[in-house]
């Protein structure tokens, strides 16, 4: 047992929050991760340095609210070719997504924002050299800045007959459907209306794609949660500084033993979501079964992370609801990563299962 | 990172859980019921197994070789509290475990000598007397008096709230030695045999049938040895003995069992072939409490972690005690509802679900929230150490 950081992972973190404490764009920000590897390791290629260090690069985005959308783009539209392109055919969609040169939007959700493969809203028919894709994707960030996009679509009768495929953004019988939200993720439905897609476009094996998926998507999982787990980390540290700062009573608010206690269960929370991402992240790099781990994170930071934002906003009163107030974006992205990782019964029911319940 | 014990620490484990599953079988418990003790075991029955395991070497695993301990890191000593605390067995309050650090840290030598290798060898049994009626979690106030008289200390004053006084051989107790100035300046720390003259223990009934214990002192004369440490550094070394005491990884052996065999009990079909657990809001709930459990666990073994590379404590010991203790009453609470009505059986009554287990846990898990370090005086230090956030006026 060894719950330090090894010197690496110190140095990996001390250079993330170094680079991320000059605010990047998020132009700016993906050719700089590009040029330091991070995106190749965000992606599952070339990198020795494994989970995680994913987890740490996740959870330095999330304190600094970095806006890029990486786990869509990269996390899943990379790993998704690295699990399946075993033949390497489509080895300039992996070279286009770790070099930041090339947008991808990974396709997945159905538009009510279900993950469960039987909700799956997408299908890919056979048609003379190629297949024909209809349907209609939801929720998918950034669609429109992609120059492809990575669609998960049925292929066969069977429920996990799936295919993933890679179609350019602009093909005929693509349309984006962009939808407003109280989040900056310019998500939008893609609709796919009879979407004719090469032979080439089919990565890996057709119908078998299940597998390839359910690992990235629990890997996706976790860079999620270890980015709320830096969010909610730096919603606390803010609240706790400027409980420090505020005097009020005669005394900084921080001094009420009312702000300390709520404070000190949030230290709880975050605590709690930290271990439980780096024991799913360990448990991943040791190749130790970890879908529980993972599916015990998300439920963890899926809970905590908002009710340290909550907290910190009370925290805060009225001076943190202002648009300018440096826990804005932070309670917006914990209440985002939250809808994107599911119900807490769809978790439990996952954990109960796993568990023999 | 690697949140595992060791291959050494888990082949420990699986010893410990055959000593305390042969030892805890239930035709060798039956006839040693005694509500009246924490444990639930009366004194013979815990003085042959804690005997036993201090032959095998498990009270001190992780205690100097000099004295009879192995020696080992503190997480074979952790280990062996969440398989005690699992298994039921008597041997979580062990006179190490009560009272070995602030011994190891203070004592001199010749104490060492005197008192280490039987409390390794599972001979003596401690209790421990800081709190008194006035002095509860805060312990600035206590008020017991202990007179330098010539070569010995004269003891004046009542310990409240003392777990197994009625069985203990020694106390360890603090006093106020110099009475002119504050307790943080003039507290002492007494090591006393419980057998001299002038002790009288007063037995008095707990929520859940066992017994606390008031402890009298009047005009106790003990010898001037039996202070440990330096005279008037008892709040100092109190404080340090406090932030020394154990991982919690105890309440997450009672947690993990309390919600094993509630979950054994959903899942076991009744004789019309229903389970509990198929009701979906039953089995979330326990699926729930094993993420909760598995949270302990992971805030216990953090503390293990930091004793054993001999990192500085901070606010993770409070945070793991905090977080299972609460836990320990969500579990309870949970499978009083889940039970229904059948869950206030008591144990060895007709239909008892789980043997009363639920029962019995729903009013035995109120208290840890409360000793050693209420859920307040945690969350405060959690907050003051953990978050460096102000002290008040």
């Amino acid at each position: 047992m060894d719950l330090d950081l090894s010197a690496e992972q110190h140095a990996i973190r001390d250079e993330l929050r170094a680079f991320l404490a000059e605010e990047p764009g998020v132009a700016d920000g993906v050719r700089r991760f590009a040029e330091r590897g991070w995106l190749a390791l965000a992606a599952g290629v070339d990198s020795p340095r494994g989970i995680f260090a994913l987890a740490l690069l996740f959870e330095e985005i999330g304190r600094a609210a970095w806006p890029g959308p990486l786990i869509n783009g990269v996390v899943e539209s990379g790993r998704v070719v690295a699990g399946l392109d075993r033949e390497k055919c489509h080895a300039d969609a992996l070279l286009g997504i770790t070099s930041g040169q090339r947008n991808f939007a990974f396709c997945f959700r159905d538009p009510s924002g279900s993950t469960e493969l039987e909700s799956l809203a997408l299908r890919a028919e056979d048609v003379k050299d190629g297949f024909v894709v209809h349907g209609k994707a939801g929720f998918v960030p950034h669609a429109q800045d992609a120059d492809e996009l990575m669609v998960v679509a049925r292929s066969e009768s069977r429920n996990d007959g799936v295919s993933v495929f890679r179609i350019h953004a602009r093909s005929p019988g693509i349309a984006f459907e962009s939808l407003e939200t109280i989040f900056d993720d310019e998500s939008c439905d893609v609709v796919f209306d009879d979407v004719r897609v090469p032979g080439s476009g089919l990565i890996g094996p057709r119908g078998g794609a299940w597998p390839a998926i359910e690992d990235v998507l629990g890997i996706a999982t976790l860079a999620r949660c270890a980015e709320t787990l830096g969010d909610a980390e730096a919603a606390l540290t803010i609240a706790v500084d400027y409980a420090a700062r505020r005097e009020q009573f005669g005394q900084p608010i921080g001094a009420f033993q009312a702000l300390q206690h709520q404070a000190a269960d949030r230290k709880v929370d975050v605590d709690a979501c930290r271990l439980a991402v780096y024991e799913a992240a360990s448990r991943i790099d040791a190749g130790l079964p970890a879908e529980e781990a993972v599916a015990s994170a998300a439920l963890i930071c899926g809970e905590a992370a908002p009710r340290v934002a909550a907290t910190a906003h009370q925290i805060h009163g009225a001076i943190g609801y202002y648009a300018d107030s440096p826990l804005e974006q932070h309670t917006r992205r914990i209440q985002h990563a939250v809808l994107r990782l599911g119900s807490a019964a769809s978790r439990l029911d996952r954990i109960a299962g796993l568990a023999g319940l | 990172m690697d949140f595992e014990f060791s291959p050494e620490v888990e082949a420990f484990r699986e010893e410990v859980r055959a000593f305390f599953r042969e030892e805890m079988a239930p035709e060798r418990v039956a006839r040693h019921s005694d509500p009246r003790d924490l444990t639930g075991f009366d004194e013979a029955f815990e003085r042959g197994l804690v005997g036993r395991a201090g032959e095998r070497g498990y009270l001190g695993v992780g205690a100097p070789v000099e004295y009879g301990g192995s020696g080992l890191s503190p997480a074979f000593q952790a280990v062996f509290g969440f398989e005690a605390a699992y298994h039921d067995a008597p041997c979580v309050d062990t006179a190490m475990t009560l009272a070995g650090a602030p011994m190891l840290a203070f004592g001199s030598p010749a104490q060492k000598q005197h008192w280490l290798p039987r409390m390794i060898g599972g001979e003596l049994f401690f209790c421990i007397g800081y709190t008194e009626a006035e002095a509860g979690s805060d312990l600035s106030r206590i008020a017991m008096r202990a007179r330098c008289d010539g070569d010995a200390y004269r003891l004046d004053g009542t310990k409240t709230l003392v777990t197994g006084a009625h069985k203990a051989d020694a106390m360890l107790l603090i006093a106020r030695s110099d009475p002119d100035t504050s307790v943080r300046r003039g507290s002492s720390l007494f090591v006393v045999d419980l057998c001299v003259a002038g002790i009288a223990i007063e037995r008095r009934p707990t929520m859940n049938g066992w017994t606390l214990c008031d402890v009298h002192f009047e005009d106790v004369r003990v010898p001037s040895d039996a202070l440990l440490g330096e005279e008037n550094r008892g709040w100092q070394q109190m404080a340090a003995a406090l932030v020394a005491e154990r991982s919690q990884l105890f309440h997450v052996g009672w947690a993990t069992r309390d919600l094993d065999d509630l979950t054994a009990w959903c899942r076991a079909p009744d004789p019309a072939g229903r389970r509990l657990a198929d009701d979906p809001n039953v089995r979330r709930t326990l699926a729930r409490l094993r993420v909760e459990v598995g949270t302990a666990l992971r805030f216990a073994k953090r503390v293990v972690h930091l004793q054993a590379s001999g990192s500085e404590l901070g606010a993770e010991p409070a945070i793991a005690k905090l977080y299972a203790t609460e836990l320990l009453q969500r579990i309870a609470a949970e499978g009083m509802r889940i039970l229904g009505p059948a869950g206030g059986l008591v144990r060895g009554s007709r239909r008892a679900p789980l043997d009363g287990r639920m029962a019995w846990a729903s009013i035995e898990r109120i208290h840890p929230t409360i000793s050693v370090g209420s859920s307040e005086v945690q969350r405060t230090a959690i907050a003051q150490q953990g978050l460096g956030m102000p002290r008040g006026h």
